[in-house]
């Protein structure tokens, strides 16, 4: 009996013990658009990449396709090879009803994702030397935020995000 | 009538007198007639080319008959028509020329646009803020394969440039191709398939004005320090340019001369405009915009007799250049 109770009090612990991990563990940081500015100076890249507006990145990661209105994307910073290489930054910060709808972001997550593979698909024969840092692309949401990033130092661009998470 | 020494000298005067009458006469209504203006929608004559260029329009059709109301185009705004000037002469568009510079059109002109090209298009979508047209490009294609590459996925659907660019009407085709044939070292092949693409645009797409692009110069030295793709010359790309405005001609297609408002002194792409010696940077890409938008001509202008049926105007060259 006595046992019993000692294998139940063991298990409450734990229990608690869990409980109050989830509850200190602070949520990721969302991403902010000064992001991408820090992964340049970190070195993330090989050249100087070139500016996009809002209109061109909504278009460009083909959002329309994935449910979502041009209102939605209320920030971006977003620069990108103008066709030397591959790389490219961006990070996208949603409002509205869109930004607080998980399944929405899911959605915007999707949309990278497919877009990277379409850029696989269309320079595995015409920069195959892309083709790695491309392979390696990295999207991540946070929030109502997310990061694509093709770096040409995965390294350096990642201590920036460190350090813009901290 | 002129018998005789003084007879025969009589008629040799008379004979010389006509004809410098006639030859001052020609040249005074010429001096005479306004210089048309040029511009978007604009008809404008070239001299003695239009000539020829009547008689290829309206082979088989008899008298040119210029659009309705626009008795007077090409002699002017406000301007009568001369009075010895035949009544119903055309102003013939000079498809051997690049298009004139006009008034610039806004972006919402690129609305009903197609855009078929290379990654160099592709840049040009992206960069230059036209925010408008459609895409149908592809990496690395070339005029050689835009019939059998299935370059583009549609719901799913793997299509060619072509086959996309059938899938719905556009107002306006601009086709930008022949920085990746520079290493296939075959310019007649080359020529030949950029006719039979003309032809099969204009199948597709019979009421679009179809703007061909020529080739837009390279920096070599950027080249070589990066991808050092040394087929890639500007010596033999003017070879193409010079092919391309054949076309034009050949086909009754609007020239661009995107290569003059991009060259140096030095016969290049400047240093600044591209990273990697062929695609443009974002600035290149906003003064390629403002070329096309300035750049404009109206279907009306092109043809007054409706546009010309898919290789009607191939004489010159092989009729294998039409296909079916």
């Amino acid at each position: 009996m006595k046992r019993k109770w000692i294998i139940a009090g063991a298990l409450a612990c734990l229990l608690a013990l869990t409980a109050c991990q989830g509850k200190n563990d602070p949520a990721p940081t969302p991403f902010q658009t000064d992001l991408v500015q820090d992964m340049v100076e970190a070195g993330g890249f090989s050249e100087t990449l070139e500016e996009l507006d809002g209109d061109t990145a909504f278009a460009l990661y083909k959002l329309a396709d994935y449910g979502l209105v041009r209102e939605d994307l209320t920030e971006c910073a977003v620069l990108r090879s103008s066709g030397a290489t591959c790389e490219e930054a961006a990070v996208l910060i949603f409002g509205g009803e869109k930004g607080g709808d998980a399944e929405a972001m899911t959605q915007v997550g999707q949309a990278l994702k497919d877009y990277v593979q379409s850029q696989i698909d269309a320079n595995t024969d015409y920069r195959p030397a892309e083709i790695p840092k491309l392979e390696q692309a990295l999207v991540e949401r946070r929030g109502d935020t997310l990061l694509l990033l093709v770096a040409n130092d995965y390294q350096a661009a990642q201590s920036a995000i460190d350090e813009s998470s901290r | 009538m002129f018998h005789g020494s003084r007879g025969r000298w009589t008629a040799v005067f008379l004979l010389v007198s006509i004809l410098s009458l006639s030859w001052v006469t020609v040249k005074v209504r010429s001096a005479l007639l306004p210089v048309p203006p040029e511009g978007p929608g604009m008809a404008y004559l070239r001299g003695e080319e239009t000539k020829d260029q009547s008689e290829d329009l309206t082979a088989g059709q008899g008298e040119v008959q210029p659009p309705s109301g626009e008795e007077t185009k090409g002699e002017g705004a406000g301007q009568p028509a001369s009075e010895e000037e035949p009544k119903g002469a055309a102003a013939a568009y000079d498809f051997s020329q690049p298009a004139p510079e006009g008034e610039a059109v806004d972006n919402s002109y690129f609305e009903d646009a197609a855009f078929v090209g290379d990654s160099r298009t592709d840049g040009f979508l992206i960069y230059s803020g036209i925010g408008r047209g459609k895409n149908l490009t592809s990496n690395g294609l070339s005029i050689f394969q835009l019939k059998e590459k299935k370059a583009l996925t549609i719901e799913g659907k793997k299509y060619t440039l072509l086959e996309a660019l059938a899938l719905e009407q556009y107002s306006k085709v601009y086709l930008s191709l022949g920085v990746n044939e520079l290493g296939y070292y075959d310019d007649e092949g080359f020529y030949l398939s950029y006719c039979q693409a003309i032809d099969a645009i204009r199948a597709v797409q019979p009421e679009a004005v179809i703007y061909i692009q020529n080739l837009i110069p390279l920096n070599e030295g950027m080249i070589a320090q990066t991808t050092g793709r040394t087929y890639l010359t500007n010596a033999h790309l003017r070879v193409y340019n010079e092919l391309i405005q054949k076309v034009a001609e050949e086909k009754q297609v609007v020239l661009l001369d995107l290569y003059s408002s991009f060259v140096n002194e030095d016969g290049e792409l400047p240093a600044e405009g591209s990273k990697d010696g062929v695609h443009l940077s974002k600035a290149y890409c906003q003064q390629w915009l403002a070329y096309l938008q300035t750049h404009t001509v109206e279907f009306e202008t092109l043809y007054p007799d409706g546009a010309p049926r898919t290789g009607e105007t191939d004489q010159g060259i092989e009729n294998g250049s039409v296909i079916e």
